[in-house]
């Protein structure tokens, strides 16, 4: 049975809402296949390019991965073949937008890049490719070359995937707010006709706006807010709206963004009935935040120092941070501590903090390990995995 | 030809009332100007106030929209006006736009629509709106209301003096309440962009003691806690987004019914 097929009788029947979860790190990843294979039914595991890439593209940051070992590293863990491989946001300038001179890729550079990346997850089996050519739209692409952009790569992998591949479009241009649903429409019907003149196979998810939004280490989405905010359209206007649109053309929807929403916007996911949705960077911030604590906890301040001055002097916390920000030093550190973990420096640190604290009688791993699981868990659990509250 | 009566509730900025009531009076269609005082000092009372409350409770708290609208749409019951629509306007209103004569017309022939909420700058709804100016919805901002009278006096008929919920103190989610009650009793409220207010919070921002309020953000922080708790008194429930689905599913069949009346915003 094909994983569309499987997933219109497991989830989509049983509104149980699909977690789509970044590899933020080796222990976010382990946890996520070890989860998918206790509550037996699938996760997206969803690293973006600059995360996981081709080797011939010089990897990721996310244990150095190349795409090649990523697999065999998860497939050789799942033993249940409950994770999903799913590649997200695949599309021209998603890794980087410059040569090493600093000037801008032009747009076959950066075509004929994602190419190699897509070829290499195609050939390594990736099981859903999100093609996501939006990132043109800043450099001066108008909508309808973003959308010539989607439908070459959905052709090129298309050529070289076997049936079983499946294929995300549509991107979350992190909008506060839900799409507007006549727009929405007039966009997905154009692209599915596309699609079908070129001969292809329909995508089996599309990406919209549902009001998530996530800066420093909130959402501050119109899906989680406690009030109707000035000049925020109500997510309970649209999504369902969105939804029934979907459902109208086949195809599920995916969200994006789903970090750090509050237990009850979680619940919401099912009873709306959203298909999938994405969560990442909350989860490398707990493993980090579980860092800190423990060092705190056992007066270790030279890790945090140290660490510190890594994560900070980094820059990765720029891209989250809100405009103005009242974020502290600390809060930074907590947002891009991740981004770091495979640094040789930061290895080390931990590697000594490890000893420190075992020697203080903390099973380190075990506890990190079990805090990071729990903020998987927690999606499970209200998205309907079946051991949680619902 | 339709015609609207103003109630403009005023605490403790009498000139600010009286100035918007000079602007709704020199609107084409529109008849008698009133005002609602909701506990002002003395010095604040504006002199078209129809109806005054001047209790402790209201001259220490105000009445909010809610109870500061229903008071004024009983006395305004008694004076038995003939107009066809009853504009309810908190006094931070400026108006920024109408084509209320057009507006009106053309809801002249729709009786089911018992409630007109105007837009306000940078309101969602406008993008929907520039496609369909009037449309129907449910889940509306508080602020600037038409209501019609039939509604009104239907309700008055029907033994309920009040159009809004008076133990809803701060107006948690009033008018989304409001839908419910409309929409399960077979009328609709219709958005429209022919008719847009800017609300001036400058008043609460700023000048917040002079009118005798809390600070915004404890106004804020009070509306949650107290909206949280009318929820779970009234319904059961203190999650909004289940009242917010029970309104939509009421909504969804009155558009079942009537959906040719007016498109759906979304």
């Amino acid at each position: 049975m094909t994983f569309s097929r499987r997933f219109a009788e497991t989830f989509a029947k049983n509104r149980i809402t699909m977690l789509g979860a970044g590899p933020m790190s080796i222990m976010v990843t382990e946890e996520i296949i070890r989860l998918a294979n206790l509550f037996r039914k699938e996760i997206a595991m969803i690293p973006s390019r600059r995360q996981v890439d081709a080797r011939e593209l010089g990897g990721g940051y996310v244990n150095k991965w190349s795409t090649q070992t990523f697999t065999e590293f998860v497939r050789k863990r799942d033993k249940g073949g409950f994770v999903l491989l799913s590649r997200d946001h695949s599309g021209p300038w998603q890794l980087a937008h410059n040569r090493a001179d600093g000037s801008v890729l032009s747009h076959s550079e950066a075509m004929d890049e994602v190419k190699s990346s897509l070829e290499v997850d195609i050939k390594c089996g990736f099981d859903l490719i999100h093609i996501d050519p939006s990132q043109g739209l800043k450099l001066g692409r108008s909508q309808s070359q973003v959308e010539d952009d989607a439908l070459d790569l959905l052709e090129f992998c298309q050529n070289r995937a076997t049936a079983d591949t499946e294929f995300e479009i549509g991107a979350d241009e992190q909008s506060s707010v839900p799409d507007l649903v006549h727009e929405a429409e007039e966009n997905l019907s154009r692209m599915l006709m596309r699609i079908k003149k070129m001969g292809l196979a329909l995508p089996m998810f599309y990406v919209l706006q549902t009001g998530t939004k996530v800066m420093e280490t909130r959402n501050i989405g119109s899906f989680d807010a406690r009030l109707s905010a000035i000049g925020m359209l109500p997510a309970a206007v649209q999504l369902p709206k969105i939804i029934a649109m979907c459902e109208k053309y086949g195809i599920f929807l995916k969200e994006h963004n789903a970090d750090y929403l509050s237990d009850s916007s979680l619940l919401w996911h099912r009873r709306y009935g959203i298909h999938a949705a994405n969560v990442a960077p909350e989860f490398g911030v707990v493993q980090t935040r579980e860092f800190l604590k423990i060092a705190q906890e056992f007066k270790q301040d030279w890790f945090i120092d140290a660490f510190s001055k890594i994560v900070i002097s980094g820059g990765k916390w720029r891209k989250w941070m809100l405009d103005p920000t009242q974020v502290t030093d600390v809060e930074r550190v907590e947002i891009a501590g991740h981004y770091h973990f495979s640094d040789t420096e930061v290895i080390e640190l931990l590697t000594k903090l490890e000893r420190n604290v075992q020697e203080k009688g903390l099973h380190f791993e075990e506890r990190v390990r079990s805090t990071v699981s729990r903020s998987i868990q927690r999606y499970l659990e209200y998205f309907g995995y079946g051991l949680g509250p619902r | 030809m339709t015609t609207f009566d103003t109630l403009i509730l005023n605490r403790n900025l009498k000139n600010v009332t009286e100035t918007l009531a000079q602007t709704i009076r020199k609107l084409e269609r529109a008849d008698g100007v009133f005002v609602i005082d909701a506990g002002s000092r003395l010095d604040e009372v504006s002199s078209l106030t129809l109806v005054r409350d001047d209790t402790p409770e209201a001259t220490s708290m105000g009445l909010r929209i809610a109870r500061g609208f229903n008071l004024g749409i009983r006395s305004w019951m008694q004076l038995n006006r003939e107009v066809d629509w009853l504009l309810l306007l908190p006094n931070d209103s400026e108006l920024e736009h109408e084509s209320l004569a057009e507006l009106l017309d053309r809801l002249s022939n729709t009786p089911q629509i018992a409630a007109i909420v105007p837009t306000y700058p940078g309101d969602p709804y406008q993008r929907i709106l520039e496609k369909q100016p009037i449309s129907l919805g449910w889940h509306i901002p508080e602020g600037p209301i038409l209501v019609s009278t039939r509604y009104i006096k239907e309700r008055f008929l029907d033994g309920c003096d009040e159009i809004f919920d008076s133990s809803n103190f701060r107006g948690f989610l009033l008018y989304l309440e409001l839908s419910l009650r409309l929409y399960s009793n077979d009328y609709g409220i219709v958005l429209t962009n022919m008719l847009r207010f800017r609300e001036n919070q400058s008043y609460l921002l700023n000048e917040h003691q002079l009118i005798g309020t809390e600070p915004y953000s404890e106004n804020q922080r009070l509306l949650l806690d107290e909206g949280r708790q009318w929820l779970i008194d009234k319904f059961g429930y203190g999650d909004r987004r289940a009242l917010e689905n029970l309104v939509r599913l009421t909504f969804e069949e009155f558009v079942r019914v009537h959906g040719k009346l007016y498109p759906e915003a979304s």
